[in-house]
C-alpha cells in the first residue's frame, strides 16, 4: 500500500473539480493497478506453466545448420537475407529510428492524422515482416 | 505522513489523479504493464546470476539450472516470458501513446526517452537470447558481429559489443555485462526518468 495514501479522509470519493477535469481519489488507479497487475501475472504464469523453454542445440553437438534469429530481430533477418547487409542490418533500422525519433516533429509538420498514418505504415511493415520470418522462415 | 506532496512519492504518486485518466482506454494499462514486467525480470534475473556461467559454461548451466535446480527451470522460463512479454507491451504502449498524441509538447522529452527505452527492451531481449549460449545463439551473434564489420573500425566494435564468440556459442562475458549491467541498468534508471516526467507533464490527460 502506498504510504502517501494511509491518511486519506474517508468517505469522500470526488475530492475536487479543478478547471474542466474531474478529479479523483489516487486509491481508484491503484485499485485498478492491482487488478490488472494480477491479471497479467496470471497470464505470465500460464505461459511459463504451458509452453517450456526449450534449451537450444548445444555447441557440443554437431554442428546443426542453424541460421536463426530471435524473433525480435526476425524482420531484420528476413531483410538480409534478401539484400545487401548494409541496407538491411543498417539503412533501413536507422532510417526507421529516425522517423521515430522525430515523430512529434512530423505531427507539427504534417499533422497528427498523417504522423499516425506514417508511424502505422512503419509499425504494420516491421510487424508484418517480423510475423512472415517467424512463421514462413 | 500527511504532506507528502513536496516528496518524490508524493510527486510521482499524487494524491488525486484525473477522473478520465482511468478510463481503460486512456493508457490500457500498457506502460504498466511493462515496468510489471521489468520488475519480474529484474527479481528473476538475479536469481538467475547464482547459477549461470557466461561463456564456455554457459549452455551447461542452463542445462543444469533447468533439470537439476529446484524450481531452475521455473525461473528461467519466467524471465523467457517475461522479456517476451516486455517487448510486446513496451511496443503496444507506444502504440497507444502515439494513437493519443500524448508526444506533444511537454511529453516530447518523454516520447524520447521511450524510444530509448524500446531501443533497450529490444536489445535486452537480443542480448539474453545470446546469453543462451546454444548454437543458435552462436549464429546469431555472427550475424551481428558481420553487421558492425560493415562498419569503420567494426572489428573494435563488434569486439566491445560481443567479446568473441565463437560460431557455436554466442555467450561472452562482455555480452553478459551488456546485458546484466549496462542494458539493464540503464533501463532502469531510464523508467525512473520516466515516471518522473509523466508527472512533470501532469500526468495522463485522456483524450
Ligand atoms: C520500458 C519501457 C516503458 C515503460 C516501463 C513505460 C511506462 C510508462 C507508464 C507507466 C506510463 C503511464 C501511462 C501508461 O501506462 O500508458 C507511460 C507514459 C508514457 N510513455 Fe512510456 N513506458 C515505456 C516505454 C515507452 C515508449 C517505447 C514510448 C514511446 C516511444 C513511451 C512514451 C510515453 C509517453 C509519451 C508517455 C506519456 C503518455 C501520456 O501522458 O498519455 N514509453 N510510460
Amino acid at each position: 500500500m502506498d504510504p502517501v495514501e494511509t491518511d486519506r479522509p474517508q468517505g469522500s470519493e470526488k475530492v475536487e473539480s479543478s478547471g474542466h477535469q474531474e478529479k479523483v481519489l489516487l486509491i481508484e488507479l491503484q485499485v485498478r493497478e492491482y487488478i490488472s497487475g494480477f491479471l497479467w501475472l496470471g497470464l505470465l504464469f500460464a505461459l511459463t506453466a504451458g509452453l517450456k523453454v526449450s534449451l537450444d542445440s548445444s555447441p557440443e553437438a554437431t554442428a546443426v545448420s542453424v541460421s536463426k534469429a530471435p524473433w525480435v530481430f526476425g524482420a531484420i533477418q528476413w531483410m538480409l537475407q534478401r539484400w545487401p547487409a548494409w541496407l538491411s542490418g543498417w539503412v533501413i533500422p536507422l532510417l526507421s529510428t529516425a522517423v521515430l525519433v522525430t515523430l512529434p516533429w512530423w505531427a507539427r509538420k504534417v499533422g497528427k492524422r498523417w504522423a499516425w498514418i506514417i508511424f502505422l505504415i512503419l509499425s504494420l511493415i516491421w510487424v508484418g515482416l517480423t510475423l512472415l520470418y517467424m512463421f514462413t522462415g | 505522513m500527511g504532506k507528502h506532496n513536496n516528496s518524490f512519492t508524493g510527486h510521482m504518486r499524487p494524491r488525486q489523479i484525473m477522473a478520465g485518466a482511468l478510463r481503460l482506454r486512456a493508457t490500457f494499462c500498457l506502460g504498466g504493464f511493462s515496468f510489471l514486467a521489468f520488475i519480474v525480470l529484474t527479481i528473476t534475473g538475479v536469481l538467475l546470476l547464482f547459477y549461470y556461467q557466461p561463456g564456455e559454461r554457459a549452455f551447461a548451466s542452463l542445462s543444469e539450472l533447468d533439470s537439476v535446480l529446484p524450481y531452475g527451470g521455473l525461473i528461467r522460463s519466467l524471465h523467457f516470458w517475461a522479456g517476451q512479454l516486455m517487448v510486446i507491451t513496451v511496443f503496444l504502449h507506444m502504440v497507444r501513446v502515439v494513437w493519443s498524441r500524448a508526444y506533444r509538447p511537454l511529453k516530447e522529452l518523454n516520447w524520447l526517452t521511450g524510444v530509448a527505452l524500446f531501443g533497450l527492451t529490444v536489445m535486452l531481449d537480443y542480448s539474453g537470447y545470446l546469453l543462451r549460449g546454444g548454437q543458435e545463439s552462436g549464429s546469431a551473434a555472427t550475424v551481428g558481429q558481420a553487421l558492425f564489420r560493415l562498419l569503420p573500425g567494426g572489428q573494435a566494435l563488434a569486439t566491445i559489443f560481443f567479446g568473441q564468440p565463437t560460431p557455436q556459442n554466442g555467450s561472452t562475458i562482455g555480452m553478459y555485462v551488456w546485458h546484466v549491467f549496462i542494458l539493464a541498468g540503464v533501463a532502469g534508471f531510464l523508467q525512473l526518468f520516466h515516471f518522473w516526467r509523466i508527472r512533470r507533464g501532469s500526468g495522463v490527460r485522456p483524450l
